[in-house]
């Protein structure tokens, strides 16, 4: 038996009452009924041991048909471990700044705004009146990447 | 306020959301322009189970959670070498 976490989604933006009144119908899954505003939906999310993912999610549906009166639009089953993931996950990235890719690389803050010239140096996320942010990741990439060249560029003749 | 669901509110809160407790016991939460996304219970059944079903929501709904700064990873690297 494997402990499966049902996400079902209305397309309905439920108010707060209706929504304590499912929870209190599927008290027995342990429910949790949450808006999304922007979509204008409300999903609710449920707990039922099963042998397997299909039995797992036709439960849920039936409950929810039942309780909720509607047919989901979306359905989602993943194991408990799944969520427990996905709760523990940052939705941002990791950023840096030019004083934070300076330490990355090694070089100084002038030498960061000079890369940021070359082809191949990330662009940043965003470029706020404060200074740029970049994804730690490309940053890292272009670290690993980077073919440094030591010492001062080659003189080049002028006419 | 339940405690189990503190640090969840209090990150909340610093991002702008309207965290409240009712006359029921529920914690509710609303994201900056007002609008009601969930709630956590007093005494939930399953305490553990409920936070992350609640981390999960409010992020769907649009609470943005950063990674660990350097000082947080380096404190759990220290946490996780010790015997």
């Amino acid at each position: 038996m494997t402990d499966w976490v049902i996400t079902t989604t209305l397309g309905v933006d439920a108010t707060p009452d209706t929504m304590a009144a499912w929870e209190d119908r599927l008290d027995a899954f342990d429910a949790l009924a949450a808006r999304i505003p922007r979509l204008g939906q409300t999903v609710i999310t449920l707990h039922v041991g099963a042998d397997d993912l299909i039995k797992a999610t036709t439960v849920a549906l039936d409950a929810v048909a039942d309780a909720a009166g509607a047919e989901p639009i979306a359905i989602e089953t993943i194991t408990e471990a799944e969520q427990e993931r996905r709760a523990d996950e940052p939705t941002l990235p990791e950023l840096m700044s030019a004083a934070d890719i300076a330490e990355q690389l090694g070089v100084s803050r002038q030498r960061v705004h000079q890369l940021r010239e070359t082809a191949a140096f990330p662009a940043p996320l965003a470029d706020l009146r404060g200074g740029a942010i970049w994804d730690a990741a490309a940053i890292r990439k272009f670290d690993r990447d980077w073919t440094r060249k030591p010492g001062r560029p080659a003189h080049r003749e002028t006419a | 306020m339940n405690s189990a669901i503190k640090d969840l509110a209090d990150w909340a809160k610093s991002q702008g959301w309207t965290v409240e407790d009712d006359a029921n016991g529920y914690t509710r939460f609303f994201d900056p322009e007002g609008n009601y996304i969930t709630r956590y219970p007093a005494t939930p059944s399953n305490p553990y189970r409920r936070m992350k079903d609640v981390t999960v929501a409010l992020k769907k709904a649009g609470l943005q959670v950063p990674p660990p700064s350097k000082k947080e990873q380096r404190a759990q690297r220290r946490k996780e070498q010790k015997p």
